[in-house]
């Protein structure tokens, strides 16, 4: 009897902690394709992602080098969608992704790459940097409820 | 930590952070409160002791043993005969270790 219960104890365990991994490897996997969304949006001058993907809150804010955008509308209208008409191409790349999950709270760092060509002055940039990322779980859904980027020129 | 590092407290300054803090400075980095201790850091405390620092606007969440922090500041000053002025954005990342609040991560930006 006592080893039908360790061994049914045991399952049970193991059961548990191969849920836990699964649900951890699903929001990592989920984070991974908001970042991977964002990038094309950002490439395209596409909102659409943003939209989707991050929470619209009053107070929301999301930092570049110094700057801010106030809230996601501003983001998406003054920043992302502008960019298309703005600029010749944009290349951003994240890597060494790194995400860290507490419960309903997430972050990602990753290393950014950013090339470009500006329409009106020809002139070309290539940068390298970082970008954190913050998330927060509403409804089963990750959310981006943060963003910070910065970067310098590559040398 | 802005308060330790502007008087220059190492200890105190030191004490904020988690051994395995991240942290992203003008495009830099630096992988561990032990690595920023020993290279960036006294020269962040000389620099911030010449400036004079304003909150303008500051945000603070918790969620559960996590709490994050997003900060705009407006910073001026001469630092080796250079004039500066500007706005400076930072956001971190704290997570409660043992009853005390420790920063896992800071990205600093101007």
């Amino acid at each position: 009897m006592t080893k039908f219960v360790a061994i049914t104890m045991l399952c049970m365990l193991a059961f548990s902690s191969n849920a836990h991994d699964k649900s951890h490897m699903n929001d990592e996997k989920q984070i991974t394709h908001i970042i991977h969304q964002i990038k094309y949006g950002w490439e395209n001058g596409d909102g659409k992602p943003f939209r989707k993907h991050f929470l619209d809150f009053k107070g929301a804010r999301y930092f570049e080098s110094g700057g801010q955008n106030v809230g996601l509308t501003d983001l998406v209208e003054h920043h992302v969608e502008p960019e298309k008409d703005a600029l010749v191409f944009l290349n951003l790349d994240f890597s060494n992704i790194q995400i860290h999950i507490e419960d309903e709270f997430a972050w990602a760092l990753a290393d950014t790459a950013v090339k470009g060509e500006v329409r009106k002055s020809g002139k070309t940039f290539d940068k390298t940097g970082f970008q954190t990322f913050l998330f927060k779980k509403v409804d089963g859904d990750w959310k981006v409820l943060h963003t910070h980027s910065s970067s310098r020129n590559r040398k | 930590m802005g308060h330790a590092l502007q008087t220059g407290d190492k200890e105190l300054a030191r004490a904020q952070l988690a051994s395995d803090v991240m942290i992203y400075e003008g495009g830099r980095v630096e992988r561990s409160a032990d690595e920023y201790a020993h290279h960036h850091m006294l020269s962040d405390m000389k620099y911030l002791a010449a400036m004079k620092s304003e909150t303008l606007e500051h945000q603070v969440t918790i969620l559960g043993n996590t709490a994050i922090s997003a900060s705009r500041s407006h910073t001026k000053g001469t630092y080796k005969g250079k004039e500066r002025n500007y706005q400076g954005m930072e956001t971190m990342v704290l997570e409660k270790q043992n009853g005390k609040w420790k920063i896992k991560h800071i990205h600093w930006s101007h």
